[in-house]
């Protein structure tokens, strides 16, 4: 793992009136070109530590070090954010939405042109750049959203629930633009309730609850916790004849296409066997960990204590 | 200040505000009817020609040379629209026809009145009865009152001295009569130097003040435009950009600001060209240049500062409409937008003073009727500076304290 480009150090931040801290001496280390998830329920501390992260809020208490800025002014160079509202402007076509924010990040109209163009392309808006944005679908706006964050070439891009409330199609879109950033070494730290898509995209991840840091670790070792004999198999496609063959081990089947077999490691060669007679066409086969989901679930309900280690 | 940030946020917020047809005729539409509407339908009551005159039936049960004689003055002062009623009417029969509403006053000349005329003794008010009608304004009253008055002293003075012009005629001398006329003083209207007969018209009265009010009237398409933007997330996004709050403000309010003159120029030219078209008098542009520029700056500037104050403490567009609005008509009330301020009894006039809608109409009236000059506008363009920096630096701070919230 990267050096880290974003250490926080003992942050708390209180909003005025409020009875309680919304963060309590938060530490997190976020490894350079990672993608970071921030997990926690509704409530957390998420959008809290993000709103301190970014800049909209003003640090009350700790130390926060983003890469080498130095005044607020560098953070903000340096990086973006993207919210979870639709924050452009309904009444402005999509391109003009981004030539707003190009100018107003200061990019000379050139670099904005192109800028435009790259992540017109990157986030598939080209055939909607006319349109007002008012009239797009909820899929576009979140991608028109994501658009304008990556418009100043960012090297922290803070991504709060861009998938939230959007059709399949849309959201693999971000999910595969989010995915391409990893190549421009960029650092993205998200947050989201689809654990399938942290999962999928996270290099590492914290937990965050009530305010406090309750996991933070490598996506590897995180669901390598508990997740020793739990065999995950996905087919291409579903197989309702295996359900008779695989009795004898405590099975759990989804739709004939998931399977969840908690097995000894002397069992797996028979297991796989049993999937191998039946001709089945196999996507995905892991051994030894655990869903994400779950095991986020289990931190929650335990209130993991310790506090988890930083990798 | 980086020109390229400012430039994106004025083409940005101008092409928005040039897309919402709402705002565009609340702030063009409305004060535009406001200034027709209002500037032809008072004309009579500014004119210097001779509107619609008072209704005034008289009925004579005196039939004598000296009551024919009150008619004839009646009607030749102009002030009245004289008709004769039959004769003996009775006074139910009178009042009658005033609440029909054709008439002002009636004026009833009992018989006899001659006789008591010529008699010093005899008072008059038993001979001539003026009824005045239930919708007639005290004003109306007073004026006609005066005129009344004016004409029954002159024709007693007339009967008195009959026994003196006769003898004068008899002995060859000139004919004595008092005519009033040459004990008139000379009326000036303090209007525009060198144009003392140029009295002050409906227009030049209507289109300061709504056009003033009118102004005042960006306080709700701006106010909107910022909660939407907070309510959007898009405030927040902007926060986190490298851009200073000071730009994306200046930005943002500077096609406000460029609305609001373009208000003024067209009520302007409304008030010059278009009320004359239809009927109306033609607005003077009096005064100086810089004396009206500068009233329309420090007017645009309070109506900005008062929007920011309203998008700052109010949570939703529905609350900052309700505010902006209501505000607006209240200021417009008690600054003597609604009614002149001159026709207001002196404790209201002296409450008209709280609202800058009055410091920014006293300013256009003293170009526009008083010939002013910058430093006669100086006071009132201060004042309403003062104000509108005042409400911006309340925004801001309540502002910044929302936003740690």
């Amino acid at each position: 793992m990267n050096a880290a480009v974003i250490t926080v150090r003992n942050v708390s931040h209180r909003y005025r009136g409020a009875a309680d801290d919304a963060l309590r001496g938060i530490d997190l280390q976020i490894p350079r070109g990672s993608i970071f998830g921030l997990l926690g329920p509704n409530g957390a501390g998420k959008s809290t530590l993000l709103s301190l992260l970014s800049g909209s809020l003003s640090l009350q208490q700790g130390q926060i070090e983003i890469g080498a800025a130095q005044t607020k002014r560098d953070v903000k160079t340096i990086s973006a954010i993207v919210p979870q509202e639709y924050a452009f402007y309904d009444d402005l076509s999509g391109r003009e939405n981004l030539d707003y924010f190009a100018g107003v990040c200061a990019l000379s109209p050139r670099r904005a042109a192109e800028r435009i163009e790259h992540c017109a392309q990157m986030c598939r808006l080209t055939t909607v750049l006319a349109q007002r944005a008012g009239h797009y679908s909820g899929g576009v706006k979140r991608r028109l959203n994501l658009a304008i964050g990556l418009l100043n070439e960012p090297q922290i891009l803070y991504l709060d629930e861009p998938t939230v409330g959007i059709d399949a199609e849309s959201r693999q879109y971000i999910v595969d633009a989010i995915h391409d950033l990893r190549s421009t070494g960029i650092t993205v730290v998200y947050t989201s309730h689809y654990m399938e898509e942290v999962e999928k995209l996270c290099d590492a991840l914290a937990v965050i609850d009530h305010g406090r840091v309750v996991v933070q670790e490598t996506m590897d070792s995180l669901l390598h916790r508990g997740g020793g004999r739990t065999l995950h198999v996905r087919l291409k496609e579903p197989l309702p004849s295996l359900l008779a063959a695989l009795q004898s081990y405590p099975t759990e089947h989804v739709d004939y296409r998931h399977w969840q077999l908690e097995l000894a490691a002397d069992q797996l060669p028979a297991a796989l066997g049993v999937f191998a007679t039946h001709s089945a066409r196999i996507e995905r086969l892991q051994y030894g960990i655990s869903r994400l989901e779950k095991i986020y679930l289990q931190l929650l309900a335990n209130g993991d204590a310790d506090g988890g280690s930083p990798q | 200040m980086s020109l390229r940030q400012w430039t994106s946020g004025v083409r940005k917020e101008w092409t928005l505000l040039t897309r919402d047809w709402h705002a565009l005729g609340l702030l063009f539409a409305m004060p535009l009817a406001f200034v027709l509407v209002m500037s032809l339908a008072m004309q009579d009551q500014f004119s210097a020609r001779a509107g619609k005159k008072i209704g005034v039936l008289i009925v004579d049960n005196d039939v004598s040379v000296a009551s024919k004689a009150l008619v004839t003055a009646l009607q030749n002062s102009g002030a009245a629209d004289i008709r004769i009623a039959a004769k003996a009417s009775d006074v139910a029969a009178l009042q009658a026809a005033l609440r029909a509403g054709d008439h002002a006053f009636a004026i009833a000349i009992a018989p006899g009145y001659a006789q008591a005329l010529a008699d010093a003794k005899i008072t008059l008010a038993d001979s001539v009865v003026l009824t005045v009608a239930p919708d007639t304004s005290k004003q109306t009253e007073m004026i006609f009152q005066g005129t009344l008055r004016e004409i029954m002293a002159r024709e007693r003075l007339n009967a008195l001295f009959a026994p003196l012009a006769l003898l004068s005629r008899s002995q060859g001398g000139e004919d004595i009569a008092f005519d009033t006329e040459t004990a008139r003083p000379r009326i000036d209207y303090v209007y525009r130097a060198g144009k003392a007969s140029q009295a002050p018209s409906a227009v030049q009265q209507s289109v300061p003040a709504w056009l003033v009010f009118g102004t005042f009237f960006i306080v709700i398409p701006l106010s909107n435009t910022l909660i939407r933007e907070r309510q959007q997330g898009t405030a927040r996004r902007l926060r986190t950009l490298p851009v200073s709050q000071g730009v994306l403000l200046a930005g943002k309010l500077a096609p406000y600001f460029a609305v609001n003159q373009l208000q003024v120029v067209l009520m302007l030219m409304v008030g010059r060209y278009l009320v004359p078209a239809l009927g109306g008098e033609a607005l003077q542009l009096n005064g100086s240049m810089a004396a009206l520029v500068a009233m329309s700056v420090a007017v645009s500037c309070t109506a900005i500062g008062y929007a920011l104050l309203v998008a700052s403490i109010t949570r939703t567009t529905e609350q900052a409409s309700l505010l902006g609005g209501a505000g607006n008509l209240i200021l417009a009330a008690i600054g003597g937008i609604m009614v002149p301020k001159f026709v207001m009894p002196e404790t209201m006039q002296q409450l008209t003073n709280i609202s800058p809608m009055a410091w920014g109409l006293e300013g256009f009236l003293d170009v526009l009727l008083r010939d002013g000059t910058l430093s006669d506008v100086a006071n009132e363009a201060a004042a309403l500076l003062s104000f509108g920096m005042g409400m911006l630096a309340l925004a801001w701070i309540v502002q910044a304290r929302r936003t740690e919230q």
